[in-house]
């Protein structure tokens, strides 16, 4: 998966059909939400939070309960006295792990605000690689050609650092609207 | 919002603006409340599509159309929920899948 893919089928396993800590592997359910995502096509998600809470409240083994903020959010709408409203948290966990899970090596670490720009994401961005000049090319063509791939490198790793950049800002946004009530 | 999208975020936050959820995901008013989530699973039950719960002594009884309504997101769209049984998905679609996210266009199987 590209990191695009990878962020929103993190988005997806936290917020569309949250699963239980760990879960890192994309069933064909998590490909094809991600996939739909991708592509702008409508997901159903007050079907998917019905259908995905029935399941929580009948598996033995229940995976962490979720949707901690929209239902908190039903509940006052139905206007239900809440015990103990806490605000969405700026989880400092964002760090390595997650972004490192997203397909980035993390070269240095450091805090938030600093860390969007060390990353180099280790999942090469698809780029048409340049093909090899024939034997038969001019020398001035094969120059052109280097300098060519020489910009393109150049480019490319531009992109590749913006894309790191890009990922860690959406992450930080995201897990702080991340719901996440314990275990009861 | 306008920092992420100087930094170019657009691309993500276009995709949960596709799907109608661009507001209810950046709320950043909306809190959690977790003793009463867990009461509500606890007590939880769904029966042909509604969801039926009691929190402080409050009945709470949502469809996808209450949900709709409540979170203010569209309830179109997929929903063809299979955790256990993948082959819903039928096998041209899984393939379909596996070459768009893999971005090999030759594979043959899923």
């Amino acid at each position: 998966m590209q990191p695009l893919h990878q962020l929103i089928f993190w988005f997806i396993i936290k917020n569309i059909i949250p699963c239980a800590q760990g879960h890192n592997q994309a069933d064909a359910m998590d490909q094809c939400l991600t996939d739909l995502m991708d592509r702008g096509e409508p997901i159903n998600l007050s079907a998917f939070m019905i259908n995905h809470i029935g399941r929580i409240a009948t598996t033995p083994r229940a995976p962490d309960l979720g949707y901690g903020f929209l239902l908190t959010r039903v509940f006052e709408h139905f206007r239900v006295e809440l015990k103990k409203k806490v605000d969405a948290q700026v989880i400092d966990e964002i760090g390595s792990s997650t972004i490192m899970g997203c397909g980035f090596t993390l070269i240095k670490a450091g805090d938030r605000s600093e860390d969007q720009g060390v990353q180099t994401p280790s999942v090469p961005v698809p780029c048409p690689t340049p093909s090899q000049p024939a034997a038969s090319t001019p020398p001035s063509t094969q120059q052109l050609l280097q300098d060519e791939i020489t910009a393109l490198k150049g480019a490319l790793q531009e992109e590749k650092e913006l894309n790191a950049k890009r990922h860690a800002n959406l992450l930080a946004l995201l897990t702080a609207l991340q719901p996440k009530p314990p275990a009861p | 919002m306008g920092y992420f999208q100087e930094q170019g975020l657009e691309v993500f936050l276009d995709k949960m603006k596709a799907q109608g959820w661009f507001k209810l995901f950046t709320n950043t008013q909306l809190r959690c409340c977790q003793p009463d989530v867990a009461e509500f699973y606890a007590n939880v039950s769904v029966s042909e599509g509604v969801l039926t719960s009691t929190v402080n002594r409050v009945l709470i009884e949502v469809d996808v159309r209450t949900l709709r309504v409540i979170l203010g997101i569209p309830a179109t769209g997929f929903d063809l929920y299979v955790r256990e049984d993948k082959s819903l998905l039928g096998k041209a679609r899984l393939l379909k899948l596996a070459q768009r996210l893999s971005q090999q266009l030759g594979l043959k199987n899923p």
